[in-house]
This record gives structure tokens, sequence and C-alpha cells, in this order.
């Protein structure tokens, strides 16, 4: 069969490009943006007629996909975990309602964070919703789980989330290339009020019958093949279904001194390090993590002196376990509570247990520490994320904080988060907060009798996310501030997806543009200016001008967009009219460049304690001349 | 057999571009291939960091102390990351045309003490020289598929490479990994066998 090297989101398109998925929408998320794109590219390879879509928001791409499920579709939708956040109230409804065509919603969390405002567990909001949940370790058992899960789906009629970990999706790995589902499905939508519109008597009947497939699906997990043990050492301990012909060692009341409880990518990890330690544990990995195996998983237990449980990111293994007074794990603080379960924070983990247990002779010495130490006497450049060389988040910013000198700055999810570089982001709690925070703040200031400067800023895809109600809601009560939407064409951090601002679909195709200007307007916004930051006077006038109108007696609530392409998307602006800057022989030093302007491309030469520009990575895009107020950047003719 | 290779670099420098390679020319060879990478902000400049491994690995990072290769396509990120070589490890370093850059003495002498290989490279220069700097990943590859124990033949590195690359940089490639693999002559004297 023909293999391919590939990233685990791809793995998973493939799963579903196998499984025949006919609807697949997504709102992009790191983690989770690649998955999508896959399955275009599989689409467009194979040529097939599968609908796709990049939703203007988690909530609505749920709820796209389930009511074509509800058709008889097989459909999929996928996000970050804080995009479930997001589809919650769907998804908590449409575990009571069901499903008809294989629903499969994939939500990535990220163990770390590496790319998150949270650490949260889908497999907890898994059983919190009562929604069966399969935690893939690899990229090809991924792949595998995705079939698995339609058909899980489809057989039970219940929506099946698939959670890959960052470390499953952002893995890469070989995959087999298996057969294609092709099998028609056409569409049939059955009314059926009493499920697709339950009154709450209804809801009750469904409450129950929910209840009785988790049951079936439990006890069809305690027989899963992604439920399996780990063959490490020699021991090949038998459990559960399987035939326990083989177990050894055969003495009746022999127990493990301790065995692992492993999922998703902690399983892999242990089972590497067991065999680095060269001791023999049973391991038991659990891919279906809800409804747990009890019945498995306590055949386990009571094999085992101590059980240790390693899972990420949360405890949702360990929290249904049904007698946990042998279970050592994130609950009893033998693993710690926050951060990624890496193989550089099991090891002394294991090693530790494993010598307490006398399985090993004693901790294994640390290596000489002599090369941490001479690496600290090394200077190293920070490379904490900034904005790029040219962007228009930037000028927008820098303008921003001369005219608002002392305004709060409430801003939101994207890459403008980075403002904060610029001093001129004060918040950012999850999409679409920028405006209502902006709003709380007004309203909280305002019973003080203060008049308080806010600036909220919001990116353009953020804004049709969830930006829309808030601005509706702060137009309605009244509240007073400058909302600057910057609107830089694209969804910039995650990989230029396009937005509902543009005419253009996921797969390429022509779209109606839905105009934020036109949106803002509806919302009963009326001063409303589009300006470039690029041209800095004309942006700060404009921002002076909304300032005032937030002051004046009829006024209200301003809203600045600030238009300027996401330059690593479209750098033909640039390109057609390059200004490139050099500094005079005159600075002085003094950084406030540096601090103010906060571009990567302007860097101070020790030796000469002046600015240089860095001509690696300056895209001439001559915003910088303003940010010397001494004139010291000038252009270079 | 597992062999477990770190590559690391900054954005724009093609660390995922040289992992794909190397997976894919495992993969021909029948290896399996599982590895990590580092998304998100390595477009903006940042670190970037990948974990292979090659052979029967199946967790996706490497554990510190453990890695048999470094492939660092930055000096300051290879001493970010220098702490995941094994005892007895190699490491192949893009000097990036500043002389004396790597190692400074310190920690050259904890490297020796650890019996670990050096294979250093002007692979910037190489690029350079060839007319198109996003080409030094490529020459540092040369390099390394040179170097004893590593488990990619020359031959077989550089024909995955041919297959990957489009046809007007095809010349350019495979110039590059070979004026990188041709410098293997220059640590004749210093295998440590």
């Amino acid at each position: 069969m023909s293999q391919t090297v590939v990233l685990g989101n791809e793995a998973i398109a493939r799963g579903l490009i196998e499984s025949g998925v006919n609807v697949m929408t997504s709102y992009p998320g790191t983690p989770s943006s690649e998955i999508l794109p896959a399955v275009i590219a599989w689409k467009k390879k194979l040529g097939l007629n599968t609908y796709v879509e990049w939703s203007v928001n988690e909530k609505v791409a749920f709820e796209v996909a389930l009511a074509a499920s509800w058709a008889g579709k097989r459909a999929a939708v996928a996000m970050k975990q804080v995009g479930l956040n997001v589809a919650s109230d769907p998804l908590l409804s449409a575990a009571y309602t069901g499903v008809v065509g294989g629903f499969v919603v994939i939500s990535c969390d990220d163990p770390g964070p590496y790319s998150s405002q949270t650490e949260q567990d889908t497999r907890l909001f898994a059983i919190f919703a009562k929604v069966p949940v399969l935690d893939p370790a690899t990229p090809r058992e991924a792949q595998a789980m995705v079939r698995a899960a339609f058909a899980l789906s489809e057989k039970y009629r219940v929506p099946v989330i698939l959670r890959p970990a960052m470390r499953v999706a952002h893995a890469r790995q070989n995959i087999p290339l298996d057969e294609i589902d092709a099998t028609p499905r056409p569409a049939q939508f059955n009314q059926d009020p009493t499920r697709w519109a339950a009154t709450p008597r209804y809801r009750l009947l469904l409450h129950k019958e929910l209840n009785e497939k988790l049951g079936k699906i439990e006890a069809e997990f305690e027989r899963s093949p992604f439920n399996s043990k780990l063959e490490v050492g020699s021991w090949k301990l038998e459990i559960g279904n399987s035939n326990a012909t083989n177990v050894h060692p055969p003495t009746f009341n022999f127990k493990y001194p301790i065995g692992i409880i492993a999922s998703g990518v902690p399983s892999t990890t242990a089972r590497e390090l067991l065999e680095e330690f060269a001791v023999d544990v049973p391991v038991l990995k659990i891919g279906a993590v809800y409804p747990l195996p009890r019945k498995l998983v306590s055949d386990f237990v009571a094999r085992c002196e101590k059980v240790l449980v390693l899972e990420e990111p949360d405890a949702a293994i360990e929290l249904q376990m049904p007698d946990r007074r042998n279970v050592m794990g994130r609950l009893d603080g033998t693993v710690p509570n926050a951060g990624e379960l890496s193989p550089d924070v099991l090891y002394p983990l294991l090693a530790h247990i494993l010598s307490e247990a006398k399985l090993i002779n004693a901790m294994p010495p640390p290596r000489d520490p002599g090369l941490g130490d001479a690496l600290k006497s090394i200077p190293l450049p920070m490379r904490a994320p900034r904005l790029c060389p040219g962007c228009g988040h930037r000028s927008a910013f820098y303008s921003i904080r001369r005219v608002f000198p002392s305004a709060f700055f409430a801003s939101d999810i994207g890459c403008y988060t980075l403002g904060t570089n610029l001093r001129a982001v004060d918040t950012c709690l999850d999409m679409g907060a920028a405006i209502t925070v902006a709003t709380g703040l007004y309203h909280a200031y305002r019973l003080d009798g203060k008049n308080q400067s806010l600036v909220a800023t919001i990116g353009d895809s953020t804004f049709i996310h969830s930006g829309i109600t808030g601005l509706a809601n702060a137009v309605h009560t009244g509240a007073r501030f400058v909302l600057v939407i910057l609107d830089n064409n694209t969804t910039a951090m995650t990989g230029f997806q396009p937005t509902a601002n543009q005419a253009r679909l996921a797969d390429g195709a022509a779209g109606a543009r839905v105009a934020i200007s036109e949106l803002v307007r509806a919302c009963g916004v009326t001063f409303l200016r589009e300006a470039d930051p690029y041209d800095q006077a004309d942006f700060q006038n404009v921002l002076k001008q909304a300032e005032a109108f937030t002051q004046a007696e009829e006024g209200g609530i301003a809203v600045v967009i600030a238009k300027r392409p996401c330059v690593l998307y479209d750098r033909t602006p640039i390109v057609a009219q390059p200004v490139p800057v050099r500094v005079t022989d005159e600075c002085d030093g003094c950084k406030y460049c540096l601090v103010a302007f906060e571009c990567p491309a302007l860097v101070m030469n020790a030796a000469t304690n002046q600015v240089e520009i860095d001509r690696r990575i300056c895209v001439d895009c001559g915003q910088c001349v303003e940010a010397c107020y001494k004139g010291f950047i000038v252009e270079a003719k | 057999m597992n062999n477990k290779i770190l590559l690391a670099g900054v954005g724009g420098q093609g660390v995922l571009f040289a992992h794909q390679l190397l997976a894919d020319c495992a993969l021909a060879q029948g290896l399996d291939v599982t590895g990590a990478e580092t998304h998100g902000m390595s477009q903006r400049g940042g670190s970037v960091v990948s974990h292979l491994k090659i052979g029967d690995g199946i967790a996706p990072l490497i554990r510190q102390g453990t890695a048999d290769w470094i492939l660092a396509f930055d000096a300051a990120e290879a001493y970010r990351n220098l702490a995941f070589i094994r005892c007895g490890g190699t490491i192949v370093v893009n000097t990036q045309s500043v002389p004396n850059n790597f190692p400074a003495a310190p920690v050259s002498q904890q490297l020796e003490k650890f019996n670990v290989a050096l294979r250093v490279l002007d692979a910037d220069g190489i690029a350079r020289n060839l007319g198109r700097a996003s080409v030094a990943n490529v020459a540092l590859l040369g390099l390394a598929s040179t170097c004893v124990g590593f488990p990619l033949a020359r031959a077989a590195l550089r024909e995955t490479l041919a297959r990957a690359t489009r046809p007007q940089f095809l010349e350019l490639n495979l110039q590059a990994f070979d004026e990188g693999a041709n410098k293997a002559s220059d640590f004749f004297n210093e295998d440590k066998l």
C-alpha cells in the first residue's frame, strides 16, 4: 500500500476523505488550521463532490455541518479547543437531538499552551456534553480514528468528538493511503419536530435516549481496538476481552508493582521511556476516553499495586475511574497539573516512581551539568514573537499611542495581540471581547461620573467572528469609545484564510462579499471612517476626529477601519511603492524608535551606539521615518 | 534502528522543508518516521525546532541528551538546543559566514567531554555564491549526508531532493547540496569512529 509522510492534521484530512465526508466546515485556529486546506487539496486532486467552507465562527461551522448530517450527509467540523467554547451551545443540544449521517467534531487541544489562551481539555468538555470522544496518540491513529468515529456516529446517531493534541496535529509521520468510501448519501431530511425541534417534554426523552446510547457505547469501548495494552517487555499482560492464555507470570495473586494507564501523546512517550529504562511495566492505552470502559480499567487497576495515569492536558480518564485509591496522576499531584507532559517532564517522573517501586536500581544520575553552565555564558538573541516588518498593525498602534496617551486599550485575538509590544494592548480575553471589554470599562467609569479614554482594536476576521453582536450592544447601550477595526484583508495569524469580507471562498471559488463597513453601519454606528494607517498623519487626524465624536454631546461610539493588507499575504502595495530608509550619522542612540515603534528591522549597533536598519528583513515600508521624532531616520533617496 | 535528529533554525531558513526531505527519503527506504514541528509564530522571525525520529520511534518529541544529530541552520539556535545532543552525537552547524561563531570556548570543551562530533559549514556563504540565500539549508543537508553514521546516504538524499525540487531550481539545489557534501573532506582527519 502506498505511504506518504504528512502532518497530523493532513492525516486527519485523509481520514475524512477516506470516510467519504460530504460536508466539511471549520474556523481557523492553531493547531487545527491545516485540516480543511488538506481536505480541499484531496477534493481537488480526486475530483470529489465535497462541500467545504471557512465559516465565520465555530458555532456557525458546527451548526452548518450538523444540519448537513441531519440531511443524511457525512459531515465534519474542525476547530481549536477554545473554538469549541464558541460552539458549545449547539454541541450540548446536538448530543440530545442526535445525528443522521456521521458527524465528527474535531477539536485540537494545546497542552503547553503554545498558541492559546487556555490549556482546557476537550475530553472534559465531551464528558460535560455527554458526547463520545476519541483521543489519538499519533497521526496514523488519528487517521484510523476518523473512520471509526464516523462509523460510531452513524451506529448510535450521536456526534463523536476527535481530540488531537497539538503534538498529534503538528506531528509528522508516514501514513498509509487507504481506500475511499464512495457510498452515495443523498440529501434526505426527515421532518420530525419531536426530535429536531424538541420541546422540554421531548428533551427529557432525548436525554434518556442519550444515556442509553452512552451505556451501549461504553460496552463497545470495552472491546475497542483503540483501548489496548501496549506490549512492553516480556510479560505481555493480557487484559480485558482478549484471550488471557499467556499471562505471565501466572501466579494467581501476583500484582504488578506499577501499571500505567495512558492516552494520547503521553502514551507514546511513556512507551519509549519504558523501553529506555528496560523495565516490564504493563501499559493500558486508552484511545476511546469517554465513556470510559470502566470494567477494562478496573480489571487493570486490580492487577496492579499502583497505577500511574498519564494524560493531557487534564484528568479526563482519572476523573472517570470508579476507584482511585491506588491511582497516581494529576489529581493526587504525582503528575504536574499544568503544562505539556514532554519527555523531559516524564523522564524524571517515571524514574522516580520506578525506583520507588524498586523496578530500577536507583535514579539514573543526571548528565554532567557542565554543558548547561557553559551555555549560560553565551548571550543569545531574544526571539519573542513580534509584528512583522512592514505590518500595518504596527503603524496603526503607533498612531493610536500618539493620539491616545492615557487611554485603556482593549484588544483581541490575532496577530495584533502583539501590540502589547508597543504598549497598545491592555486586554485580550477571547474572540470579540475587545468591543465588550471596552463597553464594560466605559460603563464602569461612567458610574463614577468619569470620562475614561478607551480604544478597542479588533481584526477583520475576529470582528466578523464575534465582534458584531458586541458592537450592536455597545451602540444600543450608549457606550462611547473609539473602535479601530484592523482590516488586513485576511485571517493572517492562522495562515491567510479568507474572511467573509472578501469575495473568495475556501476552495478559491467566488463568494459574495460581506463588507465590514456595511455591518458597522447596520449596527447603528454613525461615525465611520476608513483610513490607511501607512498615511500616519491622515490616520492620526481621523483618530482625533473619532475621539472628538466620542466626547461630543450628540456623539457616541466612533469606528475607524484601518485598511492595510497583511504584508506577508499581499506585498503588491509595498513592491509598487517602496520607501527605503536610512539612519543618519546624527543618531544619538536614544532608543525611542526601538521602544515606541518596535520594528524587528530596527536594531542597535552596540559598537557605534546607533540604530541600524537590518537590510535582510526590512521591507522598505518607510514607516519608521515617523518613529524618529528627531528626524534621524530619513528616506534614502 | 532509531535515529533521532533535531533540526533548528529561524523562520524562513527552510527548517521544515529539510525535515520533510529527510522524512521522505527515509520513507523511500522503507523506514518509518515520526516527528514534531513547531508552528504558529515561526513565520514572524521566531525560533523553529523540529524533531525527527527515523526508525521505530512513536513519540513525537526527542528527550534532552538523547538526540543523535542536531542540524542547526542558525548558530544561535544551535546553542539554544544543544542540551538535546547525546554523548557521542554529531552537530552540524551553519556558521553563517561569521568566523568562529560556533562553538564558543567553554561550550567546545564540554562537547569534547561528551565526545560530540562537530561539523561546521558556511552554508550561507555557499548559498550566497550560488546567488540564492534560500538554498543554505540544502547545502547543510549535503554535509550531513556525508557524516559517519548518518541514517540517509548522500545519493539517496540527493535523489529525494531532486524529486522535491521544482525544475527551475533543480540545478541550483543539487549544486548547493553537492558543495555542502564536498566539504566533508575538511573533516577527514577529525572523524571519531
